[in-house]
């Protein structure tokens, strides 16, 4: 008969259990020990497909170096302040490209103004109102293969529609309204994952303050968001600044200064094609190609610096 | 059925519930739920993961409307009207009855403009006003001494109880007349734990809180009285299954399940 | 769950059990001793009675152990209330027994005789007291509110041989006392009857002790003697794992004892942890 002799100890496990821990235990170890050699040892794989992954970095370097390389070595040396603000001239387009800096600036400003209300709030509807069901899936659906429509098509499109039907001509306009059904689906899809990006928490806060829906959203919302909201529209800039074929058929090509938004003009994305394409004046149209990449890089500093400020 | 150990009468009451069924979609979650909440006193729901106890809370000021697809039957009266009623404001009733989350939630703002958030929302605008009572909520929240210099230092820049204070100070600066807490320590460090219990202690004299926990001695410490919810079989609507006064459930629990969940046996 | 925990707890009931059946036999012994002259048995009856001490504190510190660390509630905190109120109780039974030991010792150093009367009374004190002790037991390892509501009864028995103990001696003829030494020692020897008396008082008072363990109602001795059988099982609330063992394993620990002293129903538990072996 046993009798508990120190009642502080703690009581041991049944011995049965005792033994099995111990068998399996030794198992797994033995297991382990036994592993099978493998025909590379892990250390060389690890090592080659390192060197796999740095390749591959190098290489899209490379090519991204070399394009800018290319574009500045031979454009820098036609850079002057004449070129930034002197008119064309001639047949050859000698001189300046001013207007055409200036149709691309005015364009792209006013097809954000166009563009960026409606992204916006449609964004909003579908993040924060929509039932979420079929509908909105096909809303969004279609928003995101608007954004893979080939710009030629795009351009014929906008042709038929703004030029021709609605009667405005090759103009600002036109242009515009063809580049914001272009921009339109990268802000609405950038803002309305800004906006999911919110999180639940934050706005159960607000609802249980006794906030209604419209005050969750303009109070907290949307300047959570606001960061990379901004972040998706100056991308979408960046895009509609380097598009050509669309321009093409909805501004025209004739070099002119544009005033009201019915007049037509240049950008310099036609005017690089034009003088690539006559091959007569390639001097300007490396400064062209090069002014063109510097402001598209200084957009995209731009909105890097929005992000990470706004974090 | 569920037990009753000295619950309060619906006299003392600032929240009675009557025959209230509560589903996600077809998923009956919670069914005939009776119970009287003591005004101005702490109360604690307990009961394993999953049991409805976080559901019922948020059934209280109605944030499950916010949900989709979820549906109710049964009375909740908030001092005698019921809050389902046909034309009651859900935004104001949430103004009345306050919200802290298990994961303390600032606004990505000021903690100034935390605090003053709620305020604005009712139409409070000048400064002279906001400042008074940011400050005082910021006071009682037992916060004001570690950020009275900072205040447009960014909320989320606070250590977690600091912040879970910061939560606590904006729902104060709209008054409310219940506070509901959603396990509002289960994300803070234990000293941050014990100055948000000696919150509550303080707080509860002038308000109604409820306070649902995973942590029995705490449920133990702070409250008056305790309702303990379980969902026997998974599928099945969770349902309550005891409640009383805090003592007595925790000493001399008169069902088994009880009695087995607070002692640990299971959940 | 909490299987660490439930283990230490059903440790501490059995060492509480164990402690309980120590001590019975030792009353035994030193019982034995007082009335046969037996020098020896006494002075090892005093001996076991330290040990006990020593038990009884190591179980105490164990069950406040077990508060700090486990944060018992419900029905574990109950179980350990009630360890610690027995345990309690059972040193101060040790030292009664200590007392009884001492007092044969004495007797025998002393050359006291007793008349055959008043030994044979204190015998049949014991044999009551031993009733008590052994029904106290039963009543801890069945968990068996029936068994303390009958205590009363068979603490009355003890009470009712002490006080005719007592009216015998004090009409007895003075025996032959030298001085007032010697009478200091007689009175003391006599007293063997009090203790007696006071031993099965205080199992029974352990023994009500289970009604709050199992009913959570804190009563009175008085209330407990009054109350009927009906009304404390309805009373009842659920226990856990600690508190409603299975009583053949709770018998393993008290399975020295005499079987005619702890009712039928224990003994019948005994048996079976005999045939089924260890």
């Amino acid at each position: 008969m046993s009798q508990a002799q120190d009642a502080s100890k703690v009581p041991n496990a049944a011995p049965e259990a005792v033994v099995q821990a111990e068998s399996s235990a030794q198992r797994i170890k033995r297991a382990l020990a036994s592993g099978k050699k493998e025909r590379i040892s892990k250390n060389t794989s690890n090592k080659i497909m390192l060197g796999v992954f740095r390749v591959a970095a190098a290489i899209t370097t490379l090519v991204l170096v070399a394009i800018i390389a290319y574009v500045v070595v031979n454009g820098l040396p036609h850079i002057s302040l004449d070129f930034i603000f002197g008119w064309p001239e001639g047949v050859n387009a000698e001189g300046g490209i001013w207007p055409t800096i200036v149709s691309t600036v005015y364009v792209t400003a006013l097809a954000m103004l166009i563009c960026t209300p409606i992204a916006v709030l449609a964004a909003v509807y579908l993040a924060e109102y929509a039932k979420q069901g079929r509908l909105v899936n096909i809303i969004r659906y279609a928003a995101d293969t608007l954004a893979s429509v080939p710009s030629i098509v795009m351009g014929l499109f906008g042709y038929a529609l703004f030029v021709e039907a609605m009667g405005f001509g090759l103009s600002m306009i036109s242009a515009a309204l063809a580049l914001a059904l272009l921009m339109l689906p990268i802000i609405m899809r950038t803002t309305e994952e800004a906006i999911r990006a919110v999180p639940r928490y934050i706005r159960w806060g607000a609802y249980g303050l006794g906030a209604t829906k419209w005050q969750v959203v303009s109070k907290i919302v949307l300047p959570s968001a606001f960061g990379r909201i901004a972040t998706g529209i100056v991308l979408g800039i960046g895009r509609a600044i380097g598009e050509t074929a669309v321009v093409l058929y909805t501004m025209g090509q004739a070099i002119n200064m544009p005033i009201t938004p019915l007049d037509s003009g240049r950008p310099m994305t036609v005017h690089l094609y034009l003088l690539a394409n006559d091959g007569i004046n390639m001097n300007a149209a490396y400064g062209t190609a090069l002014l063109l990449m510097a402001i598209i890089l200084a957009f995209n500093l731009f909105a890097r610096w929005l992000s990470r400020k706004s974090k | 059925m569920t037990v009753y150990r000295n619950a309060p009468e619906a006299a003392q009451s600032a929240i009675t519930v009557k025959e209230f069924n509560f589903w996600y979609g077809d998923f009956h979650a919670l069914t005939d739920v009776n119970l009287n909440i003591a005004k101005n006193k702490i109360t604690a729901f307990i009961g394993p993961s999953g049991c409805g106890k976080s559901t019922f809370l948020r059934c209280m000021n109605r944030m499950n409307d916010l949900i989709e697809g979820t549906r109710n039957e049964g009375t909740m009266e908030l001092d005698g009207s019921n809050i389902y009623a046909e034309g009651v404001d859900p935004v104001d009733l949430r103004r009345r009855v306050g919200m802290i989350f298990q994961q303390p939630n600032p606004f990505p703002k000021s903690i100034y403009e935390n605090v003053a958030f709620g305020p604005r929302l009712q139409g409070v605008t000048s400064k002279s006003d906001l400042d008074d009572i940011v400050e005082e909520s910021l006071k009682r929240a037992n916060l004001w001494k570690e950020v009275s210099n900072q205040l447009s230092k960014d909320g989320l820049a606070l250590s977690g109880g600091q912040q879970q204070r910061l939560c606590i100070a904006r729902v104060l600066a709209v008054q409310p007349d219940v506070l509901l807490m959603d396990e509002p320590c289960s994300a803070i460090d234990p000293t941050s734990v014990q100055k948000v219990e000696d919150l509550m202690a303080e707080l509860a004299p002038e308000m109604t809180i409820i306070i649902v926990t995973h942590n029995m001695q705490q449920a133990a410490r702070i409250s008056g009285h305790t309702a303990f919810f379980l969902q026997e079989v998974a599928g099945e609507p969770a349902t309550l299954i005891e409640y009383g006064e805090t003592d007595a459930i925790f000493t001399t629990p008169m069902d088994k399940r009880t009695e087995d969940y607070i002692t640990g046996r299971f959940g | 769950m909490r299987k660490l925990f439930s283990s230490q707890l059903i440790e501490a009931r059995h060492e509480m059990l164990s402690i309980f059946e120590s001590i019975d036999l030792t009353l035994h012994d030193a019982v034995t001793a007082f009335v046969t002259d037996d020098m020896e048995l006494a002075r090892r009856a005093k001996k076991k009675t330290y040990k006990i001490d020593a038990r009884c504190a190591n179980l105490e510190a164990v069950c406040y152990n077990l508060i700090a660390t486990q944060s018992p509630v419900a029905s574990d905190f109950r179980l350990l209330q009630t360890i610690i109120y027995i345990d309690f109780n059972l040193q101060r039974m040790s030292d009664k027994v200590r007392r009884i030991a001492r007092a044969a010792k004495r007797k025998v150093n002393n050359d006291i005789e007793f008349p055959a009367e008043m030994v044979a009374l204190i015998e049949q004190e014991a044999a009551s007291v031993y009733q008590v002790l052994g029904s106290t037991v039963a009543a801890l390892v069945n968990n068996d509110l029936a068994a303390v509501l009958a205590l009363s009864e068979e603490d009355e028995a003890v009470h009712g041989a002490y006080q005719e103990f007592f009216r015998v001696f004090n009409r007895t003829e003075t025996m032959e006392v030298a001085d007032d030494a010697q009478m200091d020692d007689f009175r003391r020897t006599v007293m063997v009857s009090r203790y007696l008396d006071r031993i099965a008082n205080i199992a029974m008072e352990s023994a009500y002790r289970l009604v709050f363990l199992l009913t959570g109602q804190r009563w009175g001795a008085d209330d407990i003697a009054d109350a009927d059988e009906e009304e404390l099982e309805s009373m009842r609330i659920p226990s856990g794992e600690g508190v409603t063992l299975d009583p053949v394993s709770d018998a393993r620990y008290v399975s020295a004892l005499a079987p005619d002293e702890v009712g039928s129903e224990l003994a019948a538990l005994i048996a079976r942890v005999g045939t089924d072996g260890e």
